[in-house]
């Protein structure tokens, strides 16, 4: 079964808009109140998993190449990838440890160690600046994706697209 | 197929064994003398108390420590917990106070007061409330608008540079 470019950008597109509007959600809790925060947290890990596995190709080309010939943009993005991951899984971690709802629900208790609830504080800040920059690196493709996709159709096909080949992930990064 | 999702099995292995090893650092952390520091800032807390004030009798000598009686006194402690609207702890205080008087008939007095206090954090985190999230909301995507814009002019400047000289 082979699925087009275009389907497979509109699947990732529709993939980071959950994600996005969930991580800021999950950025500030009291627009939701701790049930929900705790519960969505556990839910994102699904499309950010999903995003993971969909760019993979990416990640592991340029983790080959990475001590070798890359440009700039490529290599500063792919560190980026993994302060995000890194700053992801501490974050959620964190979260879990200190749950008030989902960890009394399946008869396991908080852990009283100031320090997780401490980091959960501290961690989400710099999530804020490594998702912000995450989302500024790919800025350009999520621009022509909404232009070639959901725009097109009511406007017509925009007169330049940001690269005829830029409608991938690797061919961004790549560049 | 089934070799596809026997690939993504294992991509999701190697990408559970890297956050395993994230959470094995985190862990690791509570127990080093960082995690404790944590956790004393959470059980401290500051107050103030006013003590029952006592009179002694016109004549009286001024009484000596033994005589002091020790009142109690109500006061408020501020708890030093996660604080930054996003404190979920509750912090206890002790107060002292001491206060001396003069009366105009010669008496005059010493009191102390021990006050035991209880105090809330600033915000209670548990509690929904658009009031306090959407500011929040908005500074996150103020912030995040900041940085695609930074990006996106840096993105810019590197993109001209390259095309005045091919050759860099």
């Amino acid at each position: 079964m082979r699925i087009s470019l275009n389907t497979t950008n509109k699947i990732k597109l529709s993939l980071d808009v959950i994600t996005f509007v969930s991580t800021l959600v999950l950025l500030s809790p009291p627009i939701t109140g701790i049930p929900i925060h705790e519960w969505l947290g556990l839910a994102v890990i699904i499309p950010l998993l999903v995003h993971l596995l969909i760019n993979w190709g990416w990640l592991s080309s340029t983790t080959r190449r990475f001590f070798g010939r890359l440009p700039g943009q490529t290599r500063i993005n792919y560190l980026l990838n993994w302060a995000l991951f890194i700053l992801m899984t501490a974050e959620g971690f964190t979260g879990v440890m200190i749950s008030k709802v989902v960890l009394p629900m399946f008869g396991l208790s908080a852990s009283h160690v100031y320090i997780y609830k401490y980091l959960h504080i501290i961690l989400a800040d710099s999530l804020l600046i490594v998702f912000g920059l995450h989302l500024a690196m790919h800025w350009r493709w999520i621009l022509t994706v909404i232009k070639k996709n959901i725009l097109a159709p009511f406007f017509g096909q925009p007169k330049s697209v940001y690269h005829a080949s830029a409608t991938t992930h690797s061919s961004i990064n790549a560049e | 197929m089934v070799k596809m999702i026997g690939r993504n099995i294992v991509r999701i292995c190697i990408l559970s064994f890297l956050a395993v090893m994230v959470m094995g650092v985190i862990y690791a952390l509570s127990f080093t003398s960082l995690g404790e520091a944590s956790n004393r800032r959470e059980f401290f807390g500051f107050g103030q108390g006013g003590g029952q004030f006592q009179t002694l009798p016109d004549g009286a000598e001024f009484p000596v420590l033994e005589d002091f009686e020790h009142g109690s006194g109500q006061g408020q402690g501020y708890g030093q917990g996660s604080g930054q609207g996003q404190g979920h702890s509750r912090g206890q205080g002790f107060g002292q106070g001491q206060e001396q008087g003069n009366g105009s008939s010669g008496e005059y007095g010493v009191g102390q007061g021990l006050g035991l206090g209880q105090g809330k954090g600033a915000n209670n985190g548990d509690v929904f409330s658009l009031e306090q999230g959407l500011p929040e909301l908005g500074r996150n995507l103020l912030v995040i608008t900041i940085l695609i814009a930074v990006v996106y002019f840096w993105q810019y400047l590197a993109k001209r540079r390259q095309r005045i000289s091919p050759a860099a």
